[in-house]
């Protein structure tokens, strides 16, 4: 047997077990069944594990293949139909909403390559990420700062995203989880006095490691439903049975919360530690959801989820998070697509709707601190310093779009208000636009100005460096800044006011342009490594400006519609 | 027609995500709207709205029914609170009780205690979201625009607030449903601007780095000084340029207003607060801050009509749980009003600007299992000065227990021939003392508040 096999055979049974502890703790089943059975389900494998079932809650489903999909995907055919600005455009549309994005020239040639989409598709399917090296790295306290305070696991979180090289199947997991942790159905929710620091961490972990082990997107929630992180958001049975029936089948109705608190009669968190308690005074009465009976808890969460509101209510759940903008009446249709393809993982909806023409060419919505920041940190190779993903979180908190901190998620991904967007605005422009890594302090993590893009963004084989043509070279840069950050050329305005900025006239008498002191790229030395330096110097000192402005445009924070 | 249209905005918004044909939008008429320039020239009404998210237990202003409730109890409510008493009104003394007997006493606050929603009853809807749309709209209809959204228009459209009005709505909590924009175009100015409790200044921006000066700026001694020196001129074309490419939206409204709030935040942060004496805020509580920065900003600023707050630094009010908390909250939350009281007052605006407390909701008032109260459908709701429009009454309102038999279906209704009214009317009262004089048309036939007319 292949080590890989029997890792994932393991890590099966793993799972198998702590679901098994965990129902003999909830004091079993209504009917008093074997928790466990193996028959034939709808999961694809062939072996026992995924085919092991619990009540008719299958565990273990592969997700579907994209030619599954009811949702129309963009192809690589229609994609590459596109103006090259609109290639750009989608393909960094789909790289940040994932989170990652290219350097600009490794981004065109890929784009050139014909198969963009495809490829980004396949590698998502590939494990290429060294686990064991990403996850020391991480917590390497001279690196990342690790602290007994400020949600350290969410600060983990964030850096992971940042440190991970490779977009592919390690990346889809943490990324499925980060965003199924930003909504109401699993937020951990940070903000509340019987919520504690490890319960983002469990939370979060737990969902990558099901995710990792092909778990079914029921399975997941049944298991999410059933701890002790779910009853320390929601903390008595009528408030966990109306929040598990209006988050995960949208039923609002008040007269059913009766019903699945009664289900939950005997399911508690005892305020000693805050610890979940199920008594064995469970109710005894037969009681009608679902369509089905149900007598307890285990009955409760396990018919909900087995529901077909359930797919309806998770759909709608991230068709509302990716479409925020988009009519009712169009929101309806994607959700309909989608339910119509029988998903059973969450990466069935999710890539779903991220790889679709719905999302890629017609949607736009706001782009998220995250999207932005981690697709920035990628495309200019972004120097962190010690402290930066600490600040990252509490900029994010600023922005009211903090990670995995409220009780009932982010109901809004991308607050707008003015405040809000100031500080989006101003973190995105002062810690990461504004700020050019200093070569030099490169292996010291806790100085200052280690943090920020870095000198090989702006490197002269990125555009075109005419030794003997200086405005030449910066309207270059200026194209190759806006092309890199947000998928377009400048124009003529944009042009004429940086070159206004930055050339000057020859002479008092000479009004020829040529560049300004400040910027000026070409400028010589014998000396060449301070010629080097002060080309640099002159260099980042145009990008500043540049980003700047670029900082401005309310394009950089949009995941906009392309036709 | 109403229940009607609350199931259809029921549907809508939850359970039939997939029935697009309920989904409909009822935009603001202008036409239907009768407004008086008078009753809004004499009222020069301000408001502060404090939003209890979660569900505020109605207990703490009403005890009224306390023994039965014990008696018909899953938890214990003496062995579990260690202390209950009853204020002359009736209220919970240690949860805010004294403050808001001297409150009534003054005359500067009227307590409802039968804010009930009869529809909600009707469609078995004690949801968080459904609930508090409703209450920020102040209609059942989905869809529909805030509160907020339709009386800036409002005023906006009889000239009571025009471009030049400086910051006439402010949010101290973030967004929210009171400023959800319908199909209709809002003007930029009229859409809420956001601040923090503590004037911290994010719209600020360090304007003087020598890189954006050019040579002619370079040449004017200390330009970029930082007591002496000037901003450097490419901020402003940088702005502009930036702006002329932005799509019409929020970000660009956010963009549009920066420099502005930037001065208007330095100006209300160097205001000082009068000294209150024995009313002084409470210290180091992060809600009593923002109220006191309300109350500078709307008497400092005139054009600011309305700020919202939420009661973020006091917790929610969701207890569905360990209870206790809501003693210590409530105690906090009226401590602070009266405070609020006091500093208006001492500005000389207690004519003009009130204070409206409520929530999406009230609580079930049995203890339950886990030491907490679960949903419930009637609330009270706090209405503090105004005292040139409003007429405060003390308490109004009674209620009875409703006891289903039900495990955890304990419930305060109103008491029959009380008088009551739905939530919505709290929207009413408030369009009323700007000047529209048929506020009902916006929210769904229910009318204002009477007593505090009559």
């Amino acid at each position: 047997m292949h080590t890989k096999q029997f890792t994932r055979i393991l890590s099966h049974w793993l799972l198998l077990f702590s679901v098994l502890l965990l129902l003999t703790n909830c004091g079993g089943g209504g009917s008093g069944n074997t928790a466990v059975t193996t028959g034939t389900t709808g999961s694809t494998g062939n072996d026992e594990f995924s085919q092991s079932e619990y009540k008719g809650l299958t565990f273990y489903y592969k997700s579907m293949p994209a030619s599954n999909y009811r949702l129309q995907q963009l192809s690589d055919a229609t994609f590459n139909a596109l103006t090259p600005d609109e290639k750009e455009r989608v393909a960094d549309k789909l790289l940040s909403t994932l989170f990652f994005g290219y350097p600009y020239t490794l981004l065109k040639s890929k784009i050139d390559s014909g198969t963009f989409i495809g490829d980004i598709r396949t590698g998502l399917n590939e494990e290429r990420t060294d686990k064991a090296w990403l996850e020391n790295y991480i917590i390497d306290g001279d690196i990342f700062r690790q602290t007994d305070y400020n949600e350290q696991p969410a600060v983990n979180i964030l850096a992971r995203f940042y440190a991970m090289k490779e977009l592919d199947s390690y990346f889809m997991q943490n990324w499925v989880a980060y965003i199924l942790t930003q909504t109401i159905m699993f937020s951990p929710a940070y903000e509340l006095e019987s919520t504690h620091t490890p319960n983002i961490a469990r939370v979060y972990n737990r969902l990558v490691t099901m995710l990792g082990v092909d778990s079914g997107m029921r399975y997941i929630t049944y298991v999410h439903m059933m701890s002790e992180d779910n009853w320390r958001r929601f903390r008595s049975p009528e408030d966990n049975g109306r929040e598990m029936l209006e988050i995960f089948t949208l039923d609002g109705d008040d007269s059913h919360v009766p019903i699945a608190a009664k289900a939950l009669q005997n399911w508690k968190l005892d305020r000693d530690s805050d610890t979940l308690v199920v008594s064995l005074n469970q109710n005894q009465e037969p009681l009608q959801l679902f369509g089905m009976t149900v007598y307890n808890g285990d009955d409760f969460y396990r018919e909900l989820v087995k529901s077909s509101a359930f797919t309806k209510g998770v759909t709608k759940r991230l068709v509302d998070f990716f479409f925020p903008k988009m009519s009712a009446t169009k929101r309806n249709k994607i959700i309909q697509s989608i339910v119509s393809s029988k998903p059973e993982t969450w990466q069935d909806i999710l890539l779903q709707i991220v790889f679709s023409e719905e999302y890629l060419l017609h949607n736009e919505r706001p782009k998220s601190a995250e999207e932005l920041f981690f697709s920035l940190a990628k495309k200019t190779e972004f120097k962190h310093r010690i402290g930066t993903f600490h600040e990252f979180k509490d900029a994010l908190e600023a922005m009211h779009q903090a990670t995995m901190k409220y009780k009932l998620g982010k109901i809004k991904r991308v607050p707008l208000d003015t405040l809000s967007f100031a500080n989006y605005h101003k973190y995105i422009r002062e810690r990461v636009l504004l700020r050019k890594s200093n070569p030099e302090k490169i292996d010291t993590y806790d100085a200052w100005d280690r943090q920020g893009w870095d000198e090989h963004f702006l490197d002269n084989s990125n555009f075109d460096f005419d030794e003997t043509d200086g405005i030449k070279s910066l309207e270059s840069l200026i194209q190759y800044l806006f092309h890199a950050t947000i998928g377009r050329d400048a124009d003529a305005d944009e042009l004429a006011l940086f070159k206004n900025h930055m050339l000057r006239d020859e002479s008092d008498t000479n009004t020829t342009k040529v560049l300004d002191y400040p910027f000026d790229l070409l400028y010589t030395n014998s000396d060449p490594d301070k010629q080097h330096k002060r080309r640099e110097a002159r260099k980042r000192d145009i990008a500043i400006i540049v980003l700047d402005y670029i900082s401005r445009l309310a394009e950089t924070y949009t995941q906009s519609e392309v036709n | 027609m109403k229940r009607r249209s609350f199931i259809k905005l029921s549907l809508a918004a939850g359970a039939a995500v997939l029935m697009p044909e309920f989904t409909y939008a009822k935009d603001l008429d202008l036409g239907q709207i009768t407004f008086s320039e008078a009753i809004n020239q004499n009222n020069q009404a301000q408001t502060i709205i404090i939003f209890l998210y979660g569900g505020a237990s109605q207990l703490g202003g009403n005890l009224t029914n306390i023994d039965e409730i014990k008696k018909a109890s899953q938890s214990n409510y003496d062995q579990y609170f260690d202390s209950i008493t009853q204020t002359n009104s009736g209220c919970w003394k240690e949860a805010g009780g004294e403050y808001m007997e001297s409150l009534i006493a003054n005359g500067d606050m009227t307590l409802f205690r039968c804010c009930y929603s009869k529809v909600r009853e009707e469609n078995d809807n004690k949801a968080h979201a459904l609930c508090t749309a409703q209450n920020q709209k102040g209609t059942f209809e989905d869809n529909s625009a805030g509160i907020l959204t339709n009386l800036a228009r409002i005023l906006e459209a009889h000239n009571v607030v025009d471009e030049n009005a400086l910051m006439p709505f402010i949010t101290l909590e973030g967004e929210s449903k009171f400023y959800t924009e319908d199909n209709l175009p809002v003007s930029s100015f009229l859409k809420p601007v956001g601040i923090t409790e503590d004037l911290d200044n994010p719209y600020s921006r360090y304007e003087r780095d020598w890189r954006y000066y050019n040579a002619q700026e370079r040449e004017i001694p200390d330009y970029n000084d930082q007591t002496n020196g000037f901003d450097a001129s490419l901020h402003e074309k940088l702005d502009t340029l930036a702006q002329s490419h932005n799509k019409e939206g929020k970000i660009k409204n956010a963009f549009a207003r920066r420099k502005s709030l930037s001065s208007f935040i330095d100006t209300i942060a160097s205001s000082p607060t009068p000294d209150l004496g024995s009313d002084a805020y409470p210290q180091n509580n992060r809600f009593a801050q923002k109220v006191e920065t309300a109350v500078k900003i709307l008497s400092k600023n005139p054009d600011t009509k309305v700020v919202t707050i939420g009661t973020g630094g006091l917790g929610g009010w969701d207890d569905h749980s360990e209870a206790r908390d809501y003693v210590s909250r409530m105690e906090s939350l009226f401590a602070t009003l009266k405070s609020a009281v006091a500093h208006i007052k001492a500005e000389g605006k207690i004519d003009q600007i009130n204070i409206m407390v409520f929530g999406e909701f009230g609580r079930n008032v049995n203890l339950n299992s886990a030491q907490g109260w679960d949903h419930g459908n009637l609330q009270n709701l706090y209405v503090l000065g105004g005292k040139g429009y409003f007429n405060h009454k003390g308490v109004v309102g009674e209620t009875v227990l409703e006891n289903t038999g039900e495990v955890n279906r304990l419930y305060l209704k109103p008491k029959s021939g009380s008088y009551w009214f739905e939530p919505l009317s709290i929207a009413a009262t408030l369009y009323k003392i700007y000047g529209i004089e048929n506020p009902e048309t916006l929210t769904d036939n229910y009318g204002v508040i009477t007593p505090l007319f009559s």
